[in-house]
């Protein structure tokens, strides 16, 4: 006969075995983490366009009503405005309020495709940049204001320093943030809707002394879909911001078996905004495609070529410490 | 307890980052209940499935009465309840099941296990629903009796009742264990 405590234990071993055996069918696993995550960014998306209701609902209500009636005749002077300007409000407050943040530069030249990079953003923490191509990538880390160039084809890194602290957060920073807070307190024009990759799409325009931004924003989440940059003063270069995805997961990346380059790049100019990280990139990638090799160490030549092929860019080479070494041969 | 607090925090300040470790965290505890209740693989993964994307989607509004694993869990009744399992009792396949503390280096106490095994399966199957719901609860997913209880939004007497007769029968059935 069994006691109460035999009973329990005896159960509970039972059940601990049981649920020691259970698994998941892998692609279930993957099913309800990527359910539950559009679930929450649709709650979040709900919750930035919902606004928050209180006990003063009842009192307020009674002044909304004189103030709706002093409002229709504005709407009905300048129609359209306000939902403009809700749609804007409501983009910049996900990217905001958004715990990570991704979206792919492209910037183009008469056309032309010059590079491509990814690039994501863990709030207050770290930006990560990728080429389109995996091969090259950027890791900063803004609390300790250092970070990594890393090749991923060679299994080597470099070191990113900077003497100032550069913060650089998807909230504070860059040009995509910058130009989009700008839209939110600006005169912006609509320029109309369309669609873009089945969505359909509303389109704003922005002009100031440097450029013209066009956004494209989702009708039904408010989402930025497509972004456009002009220079008025390169009317060639042009920069294509899309694919936008708010709080994705971002992966640890390890620099475990890769060689550390005796070369360090001065971050705070080279991750000054989108244009130059992909000038950055576009100009090792070039290197490389033209029979260049990243070297190793012990190869202050390379280095060299390296240097000059980025101040042929008019890029900060700041090559330092092993270089000062080295006779330096341009090519 | 520390850690779920603060997970919660950052899921109302937009963190994805906070709902995968939550998932990660309980995964395990939400299946094996779920399993258990409802005798169902299948149907045990989607009703945690369902159970833990309905948490993603109203996260940032909870309020959470009790601890948070309480809660996924009770969540996880719920839906088996639901789900009409509560009252389609079926007996389970055991092959994959050992109990851990045992010695199956004998043949023969090998057999007897998974007899025994077979047993305590065919005795939990017997019990009625809420009692059956009680002592999974607390025995294997390790929920306390007052959190149980305010989750279901009766006295802690009820649930105290519910769990001492369902020990109580399992211990008539087993005896000849």
């Amino acid at each position: 006969m069994f006691g109460t405590k035999k009973i329990e234990k005896l159960i509970k071993e039972y059940l601990n075995a049981k649920k020691d055996s259970v698994t998941f069918n892998p692609s279930m696993h993957e099913k309800i983490l990527s359910d539950s995550l559009k679930a929450y960014e649709k709650s979040i998306i709900a919750s930035a366009g919902t606004p928050k209701t209180n006990v003063l609902f009842i009192k307020l209500a009674v002044a909304a009503i004189i103030i709706i009636t002093a409002g229709l005749a504005f709407i009905h002077i300048n129609k359209n405005s306000g939902d403009n300007k809700d749609m804007l409000r409501i983009a910049l407050q996900q990217i905001n309020d958004a715990h990570t943040l991704s979206y792919d530069v492209t910037t183009t030249n008469n056309d032309a495709i010059a590079a491509k990079t990814k690039w994501m953003f863990k709030k207050a923490e770290f930006v990560k940049i990728n080429s389109d191509d995996g091969s090259f990538a950027i890791i900063f880390d803004n609390k300790k204001n250092e970070g990594y160039g890393i090749l991923s084809q060679e299994k080597k890194y470099i070191e990113l320093q900077s003497s100032n602290t550069l913060n650089i957060t998807f909230e504070n920073s860059f040009l995509i943030t910058r130009k989009l807070k700008a839209f939110s307190v600006q005169k912006n024009t609509l320029i109309g809707k369309k669609k873009i990759d089945g969505k359909d799409v509303e389109g704003f325009s922005l002009a100031d002394n440097d450029c013209v931004v066009n956004i494209w924003i989702e009708s039904s989440t408010a989402k930025p879909a497509l972004m456009e940059i002009e220079f008025i003063k390169e009317p060639s270069m042009r920069i294509l911001v899309n694919d936008f995805n708010i709080n994705t997961k971002m992966y640890a990346v390890s620099l475990k078996d890769y060689e550390k380059l005796p070369i360090q790049i001065n971050a705070e100019s080279v991750l000054e905004n989108e244009k130059h990280i992909n000038e950055f990139f576009g100009s090792l990638i070039r290197y490389r495609n033209n029979g260049g090799i990243i070297p190793s160490q012990n190869n202050g030549t390379e280095f060299a070529k390296i240097a000059w092929e980025l101040s042929n860019q008019n890029l900060p080479v700041g090559i330092t410490k092993y270089l000062a070494n080295f006779e330096i041969v341009c090519p | 307890m520390f850690e779920d607090k603060w997970l919660i925090w950052k899921l109302k300040q937009g963190s994805s980052d906070a709902l995968c470790r939550i998932y990660e965290k309980y995964k395990k505890d939400m299946l094996a209940l779920a399993s258990a209740l409802a005798n169902d693989k299948t149907l045990a993964e989607d009703i945690v499935h369902d159970c833990f994307v309905s948490f993603a989607g109203c996260c940032r509004n909870l309020e959470l009465r009790t601890s948070l694993k309480s809660y996924l869990l009770t969540s996880v009744a719920n839906r088996v309840r639901n789900s009409g399992r509560d009252k389609i009792k079926s007996v389970e396949d055991i092959d994959e099941i050992e109990i851990a503390d045992l010695d199956f280096n004998q043949p023969q106490q090998q057999v007897m296990n998974n007899e025994r095994v077979r047993k305590i399966n065919a005795a939990l199957l017997q019990l009625p629903y809420d009692q059956q719901e009680i002592v999974f609860l607390h025995l294997q997913s390790g929920l306390k009796f007052r959190d149980i209880a305010i989750l279901h939004n009766v006295s802690i007497n009820t649930i105290q009742s519910r769990y001492r007769y369902g020990i109580d029968k399992l211990r008539t059935i087993l005896k000849e264990v």
